[in-house]
């Protein structure tokens, strides 16, 4: 589906997508690139509903399970860069052994979860642990999320890891012999660095050290003299012999490391499936969790273009009104190709209807569930819009400006799409208004496109449109003020099956507000009168 | 008593080493440390504050010292450490600390020898992995702290606090004895009590600005990205009915004498994270605190020792018993430990 940046402004395309949360790597990528079905892929549209009817039911029944599945998903690190560098044969860090390993034995968990979810879905949504790389990362069956490169990766290298300890301990036992010895001879204590402090007042202590062939004087300053304990050549042997054992194990570590890049890279494959497979399903859990929380319903793929909307909510204004604990009044509509009219009341909700039926189509084809009572549907090629507040900024033009450039881009438009137009020639005056959107009507009244007009201009309905008007204002006397005529006012749109004129709420509404009394009898006397073509 | 008989008795488990400046001795403490505490066979876990900023500026300025550790030592650290270490390194966790050189990472260390340290640069992440290591399996935690402007991250955070100072401080040692009291003055100062204040704080606090509160606890928050001007857009935004400002970041004694100016008399109390992050001289706190002005911090420093480093590395150099006398007269209730003695 093509949406415009004014319409994806106008309906609000962006709420739903911050609606639709995913919590691993792979997921956060997909949803960035989450786009609605084409009009072709109708099968693939059809099974994406089944799919996510699949799951909402398993999460319905097993919630606890799915939750425990978001906080594994959450856990899961990004594993992109290691994948390339794989790939093209670079040698993983520890690190990144490490990164790879806690991917393992998530995975196990999220197999785990899977099966008690119980939900059969295809296999890119399936996770599957892999035994074989456990073993690898885990090669002493430990079964800890930690990792080094252990001993028993080869013999040589355990074999040298056992030399080196044994070489640090005689070093560490002579160092600590010389060390004992000097505190037991001198009754005085010195640190593991082996350094010796002597205050120049205690000549007698220095002497000494100075004839002491286990130490030699390191250094002196205006206080004191520093000693420092002598290598013996015992020690420097095994100093050496250290040294030559760490270089030895730095080159077998690096030589394990290369041979555990490729093992993985031989499951390279499976293992990046695996990573996807979990992003798959978080973004079809981020879904069904949409659907949930909208109370959702699954759409109804129609054979030929239509669309209809049983008690159809704008789930952003549901919230907002939530929010005032005030409830939001459904809306049905069915349209087709053609034109369909919204006349009603002002402050009747023709706006917020408009965008409604423009934000359900886009939900219904991104592949979610409708919040909706009812929703069925053809698949629409294109949205348009030409509604109030956005389109002002749409290219610096003047509404009016705007409206006829989004409804001359919609005359070159071909394939089946929705138009939606709020307040039709609003900007210009009654006359031409009425006449220029007579002109517009019978254009595409005879298109592929549906069409849904609000306006307020009488005897643009004729009988081949489709005519929709707000119930309007409820019964009552009393006086209201505009923070409250929600409440009396009915949002729902009647179908209007004869010519009838547009109703004249905006005075009753006017006198409700209490717009002074005066105004209002000169304009009702005005009204009886009878202007001929009406106007706003 | 040693340094850790000293930590053993009061059960700390988390403890920071800060210096006064560079070279008093800093590293030469926490090495002490960690063979102390290998003495008594007990397992360490060792992080360090880092830096905010450009990594550059890390690399050029950095003075991370190499600490010595034992076999099974815990560490936080920088995972370009790790991969360059002398020793090797089981890797427990990859922690979600970021800094701008890279993860910090938990690990064990398997063998005994060298190894960089440095941490979270954030109070929080410092406290994270702490306490992380803690469960890992370490006895004590020891955090290389910093007492200067350019680290985020505060000693207050941590049970108790060592603080290192020396001779590189002055060629005189009294005014190094000074220079020190007043940072163990600053250290003393004391914390916010009211606790619905406290968590109003933690939840308000900025990044970069002034938050004041009012009796009612009404709060409103004042971003401030430099300090050009501060204390008359400060002043600006004072109303009669606020009782506390609180700094996010430093204070100094430039702001606190302009607004005594120009709101004298009211009884406003100045609170800042913690002691490090007020730079005012000696004389002119001892001034505050006379007239009354009340500075209060939200992290109390637990002093527990002082150590002090007889050399400076500019070629002169206190006389060691010398000044570890000075120092005892000043500080009759803290100890002090001489970092080059053998033993303390």
């Amino acid at each position: 589906m093509i949406i415009d940046d004014l319409a994806k402004k106008t309906l609000n395309i962006e709420f739903v997508h911050s609606k639709i949360r995913v919590y691993s790597p792979f997921g956060k990528i997909l949803k960035e690139e989450l786009t609605t079905f084409a009009t072709k892929d109708l099968e693939e549209l059809s099974l994406a509903y089944n799919r996510l009817e699949k799951l909402v039911k398993a999460i319905n029944k097993k919630g606890h399970v799915f939750s425990e599945l978001r906080e594994k998903f959450r856990k899961v690190m990004t594993l992109d860069q290691s994948f390339s560098r794989i790939e093209s044969d670079q040698i993983l860090t520890v690190t990144e052994f490490f990164e790879i390993k806690v991917f393992l034995f998530l995975l196990i968990e999220i197999e785990n979860l899977i099966n008690k979810a119980d939900v059969k879905l295809p296999e890119r949504y399936q996770a599957e642990r892999m035994v074989d790389l456990e073993k690898l990362l885990d090669p002493n069956d430990y079964q800890v999320k930690s990792f080094y490169i252990y001993d028993n990766y080869s013999k040589k290298l355990s074999t040298i890891r056992k030399n080196l300890k044994e070489e640090t301990a005689k070093k560490d036992k002579a160092y600590k012999k010389v060390i004992e010895d000097l505190q037991r001879d001198y009754e005085l204590k010195i640190k593991r660095s082996g350094e010796v402090i002597i205050d120049k007042n205690n000549k007698k202590l220095i002497e000494k050290f100075k004839s002491d062939d286990r130490v030699y004087y390191q250094n002196e300053n205006v206080m004191s003299v520093i000693f420092s304990i002598k290598s013996s050549e015992l020690l420097e042997e095994y100093i050496e012999e250290i040294d030559h054992l760490k270089v030895l194990e730095e080159k077998e570590v690096d030589k394990i490391r290369k041979d555990l890049t490729l093992r993985i890279k031989d499951e390279l494959d499976l293992l990046i499936d695996n990573y996807e497979s979990i992003g798959y399903l978080d973004l079809l859990m981020g879904k069904a969790y949409f659907s949930l929380a909208f109370n959702g319903v699954k759409p109804i793929i129609k054979e030929a273009p239509s669309l209809l909307i049983e008690e159809g909510r704008h789930i952003i204004v549901e919230e907002n009104l939530r929010q005032k604990k005030k409830e939001y009044m459904p809306i049905s509509i069915g349209t087709k190709p053609g034109v369909t009219l919204i006349t009603g009341a002002n402050m009747g909700g023709k706006t917020v209807s408009l965008k409604m039926i423009g934000l359900l189509l886009y939900i219904a084809q991104l592949g979610l569930f409708v919040p909706a009572k009812g929703f069925s549907f053809y698949p629409i090629d294109f949205i348009r819009t030409s509604i109030g507040d956005a389109q002002d900024i749409h290219k610096g033009l003047s509404s009016f400006g705007a409206e006829i450039e989004v409804i001359k881009e919609a005359t070159s438009l071909e394939g089946f799409g929705l138009l939606l137009v709020d307040e039709l020639a609003r900007g210009t005056n009654p006359v031409e208004g009425y006449a220029l959107s007579k002109g517009i009507i019978d254009f595409f009244k005879k298109k592929e496109i549906m069409t849904i007009i609000s306006t307020h201009f009488d005897g643009l309905a004729d009988d081949d449109l489709k005519h929709y008007q707000v119930k309007g204002l409820k019964e009552i006397n009393e006086a209201i003020d505009v923070e409250t005529i929600d409440e009396h006012m009915d949002y729902r749109l009647i179908p209007v099956q004869s010519n009838k004129t547009v109703p004249k709420d905006a005075l009753n509404i006017a006198k409700l507000l209490g717009l002074k009394d005066e105004i209002l009898r000169s304009a009702e006397k005005y009204l009886l009168k009878g202007s001929e073509g009406s106007g706003k | 008593m040693t340094l850790i008989d000293l930590v053993l008795k009061d059960h700390y488990k988390i403890l920071s080493v800060v210096g006064m400046e560079k070279n008093v001795g800093k590293t030469i403490v926490l090495n002490e440390l960690l063979e102390q505490i290998d003495e008594k066979s007990l397992v360490p876990g060792i992080t360090s504050i880092g830096r905010d900023g450009e990594s550059k500026d890390i690399l050029t300025q950095t003075d991370k010292p190499l600490i010595y550790v034992s076999k099974g030592t815990l560490v936080a650290t920088l995972e370009m450490y790790l991969n360059i270490a002398d020793i090797e390194v089981e890797i427990l966790e990859i922690t979600n600390q970021v800094t701008s050189m890279g993860r910090v990472i938990i690990g064990r260390c398997l063998q005994s020898g060298y190894i960089e340290i440095a941490g979270p640069a954030s109070n929080n992440g410092i406290k994270n992995v702490a306490e992380k290591m803690l469960t890992y399996g370490a006895e004590l935690v020891i955090v290389d702290g910093a007492l200067s402007r350019v680290s985020s991250a505060s000693p207050g955070i941590t049970e108790a606090t060592i603080l290192a100072t020396g001779a590189v401080l002055d060629r005189d040692m009294k005014k190094v004895i000074s220079k020190t009291f007043h940072q163990v003055h600053l250290f003393s100062l004391r914390g916010l009590k009211n606790n619905e204040v406290i968590s109003l704080i933690e939840e308000n606090i900025l990044e970069d600005g002034i938050t004041f509160i009012e009796e009612d606890l009404k709060t409103h928050h004042l971003k401030l990205k430099t300090a050009l001007n501060a204390s008359r857009r400060i002043i600006e935004e004072i109303k009669p009915e606020t009782k506390y400002i609180v700094f996010s970041g430093s204070l100094t004694s430039k702001i606190i004498k302009e607004i005594h100016e120009a709101c004298g008399g009211t009884d406003v109390i100045f609170v800042v994270k913690d002691a490090t992050k007020i730079f005012i001289s000696e004389r002119e706190l001892n001034y505050f605190l006379k007239i009354g002005i009340q500075l209060r911090v939200l992290d109390e420093i637990n002093l527990l020792a002082i150590t002090i480093n007889p050399y400076s590395p500019y070629g002169y150099n206190f006389n060691p018993k010398a000044f570890m006398k000075a120092m005892k007269s000043y500080f009759e209730d803290i100890p002090v430990f001489d970092v080059l003695e053998s033993g303390y």
